[in-house]
């Protein structure tokens, strides 16, 4: 089982870790008191969790159990700008506009000469 | 001025600003160029229109048209009838046009949608942030304080700084961040400070609610790429204010440095982006205090600008109307014609029996329906050539009159503007030039 979690939905994940299998109104709460997230941010990375085979949701009460343990999961890091969450065109163009692109080696070595050169 | 026409004069600026700014970026303090994209904001969301002699709309008319002031007649001795070389495609115009409208509404909404998809999808992205346990971030914060209150947030989802929210501002740092390098921390905190003070946020989002009106502009996109460099730029500058000068080299090494991490490899080579960078690190390296003759030098751009770009030709008079005392009556109505009476390519004028013209016409005691109720809805007559080619232009240029412009036609004759005639005497045909059967009484009987 190879499961990649952001940070977030690692903290949904650690109160079902800590705390056994509770609903989902339950980690909302804490969590709104704990990190100060509203309750369809909570909702929202509850399902995404769901999605990615890291919850079980059983009725009633939206009830939450951690189907992977704290060992196998792995961080999950991002190094674009914005991750694949926004699929396809929109992410894209919103960077495109921005104009925010990694640099090569080569570049930054540019920009070092120039400010080296300006100074 | 229609939507068209302020997208067009808008562009036309906006061509200037990407020129003045591609020569004199750096020597310019960066609010002249922020405050000459707001003043084409201004000009594209609001019709209202500025006469000014030294447009350059006005420049141009004078050069191209040899404004001449038109002598459309002597109006009580003769006037002279013209043939209209109205162009046939006027036909479709009443119909072509809310073709666009639909086009255009169509756009405008696609545009709006999706960028609220995206702000939509970024905004709980931003929410599900954590908070930052930092002792630095917590003296920070004591140091820099708005009325706003601020929070610093972190997420893993972002590899940038960012700044969201305009009234509960938020800095967002990523995970990654190197918090015990308190140097590098100091440029980045106070870079996004000083974007909430400004309420750039804002901006932008005024930025993008003009890209969606005008999304068929491509120099309007043109403006919003550059006007988001810009306020890039004027924050730059406004952190070495802040910091002093002596650390723009710091400044701009920071920015290289926090590029170089988040370069974890290259998919492509994007020669746009490398250009952005380049241009904020030069600009920060270039970055002087403004001197007078700098801030002069963009005052007097931006006035210079805005009295030539923002603003329309002076309008002249129409017509000169000179009756047979050689009393000369200027003014700026359209004399006859209405949009309704449209011209085929036979030459033949066509007559629009929907026309609010017979709500006017009855106004003034003529039986309109004998209009409507002919079976041809087509009233058809030909004018005669006319006798001064001279004058042949005239109608070629002023094709197309509106009801409103009718009506201030008959208004005028009413208010006696063109002496020596009343409006009966019109409908009676005993002006010359607009006889019955030549002019559209014709089916009268």
């Amino acid at each position: 089982m190879d499961i990649k979690l952001f940070d977030s939905e690692l903290k949904v994940m650690s109160v079902l870790w800590r705390d056994g299998d509770v609903p989902a109104k339950y980690i909302a709460k804490l969590l709104n008191e704990d990190l100060g997230w509203n309750v369809n941010t909570t909702y929202t990375l509850i399902k995404r969790c769901i999605k990615k085979g890291a919850i079980e949701r059983s009725e009633p009460n939206f009830m939450c159990h951690a189907l992977v343990p704290k060992e196998e999961v792995q961080k999950a890091e991002t190094n674009e700008l914005i991750d694949k969450v926004y699929d396809g065109s929109v992410d894209k163009l919103f960077t495109a506009l921005l104009g925010r692109k990694k640099l090569s080696a080569a570049q930054i070595e540019k920009l070092k000469q120039i400010v080296g050169d300006l100074e | 001025m229609s939507l068209l026409q302020m997208s067009f004069a808008g562009a036309i600026m906006i061509l200037a600003i990407i020129i003045i700014r591609a020569l004199v970026i750096n020597l310019l303090p960066k609010k002249t160029f922020l405050a000459l994209w707001g003043i084409v904001i201004v000009r594209l969301l609001f019709p209202f229109s500025l006469p000014s002699a030294f447009s350059v709309y006005s420049l141009i008319g004078k050069h191209t048209q040899k404004k001449d002031p038109q002598i459309i007649g002597m109006l009580p001795i003769e006037v002279k009838r013209q043939v209209s070389t109205i162009p046939n495609n006027i036909l479709n115009i009443s119909n072509s046009i809310s073709i666009w409208m639909i086009i255009w509404i169509v756009g405008v909404l696609i545009c709006t949608l999706f960028f609220a998809i995206v702000y939509w999808k970024c905004r709980q992205e931003f929410q599900m942030s954590l908070p930052v346990d930092n002792d630095f971030i917590k003296s920070w914060l004591g140091t820099h304080r708005l009325k706003r209150s601020i929070a610093i947030r972190q997420s893993s989802r972002f590899s940038a700084p960012l700044t969201y929210g305009v009234f509960h501002p938020v800095i967002l740092m990523p995970t990654s961040t190197e918090w015990e390098n308190t140097n590098s921390m100091r440029y980045v905190l106070t870079h996004e400070y000083v974007h909430i003070r400004r309420f750039d946020s804002l901006t932008k989002l005024v930025l993008l609610a003009v890209l969606c009106v005008h999304w068929f502009n491509p120099l309007v996109w043109i403006m919003y790429i550059l006007a988001n460099r810009d306020i890039e730029l004027l924050c730059d500058e406004e952190v070495i204010r802040l910091l002093g000068e002596n650390t723009k080299a710091d400044y701009a090494r920071t920015l290289i440095n926090m590029e170089e991490t988040q370069s974890g490899f290259v998919p492509l080579c994007n020669n746009f982006s490398k250009n952005v960078i380049e241009e904020r690190i030069v600009s920060i390296m270039k970055y002087k205090k403004s001197s007078i003759f700098s801030l002069v030098l963009g005052f007097s751009l931006v006035f210079g600008t805005t009295t030539a770009f923002a603003t329309s030709a002076q309008k002249e008079p129409d017509y000169f109307i000179t009756d047979e005392d050689d009393n000369t009556t200027i003014f700026n109505g359209k004399l006859m014609a209405s949009q309704k009476f449209l011209v085929d390519e036979n030459g033949k004028y066509t007559y629009d029996s929907n026309s609010e013209l017979d709500a006017l016409f009855s106004e003034f005691g003529i039986p309109s329906t004998k209009f409507i109720d002919s079976d041809i809805n087509d009233i058809k007559f030909t004018l005669e050539d006319t006798s001064n080619q001279n004058q042949d232009h005239l109608f070629s240029q002023r094709s197309l009159y509106t009801e409103e412009e009718m009506e201030q036609i008959i208004a005028d004759i009413e208010s006696g503007k063109i002496p020596g005639y009343q409006i009966s005497d019109f409908v009676e045909g005993k002006v010359p030039g607009f006889e019955a059967g030549d002019w559209f009484f014709i089916n009268f009987d």
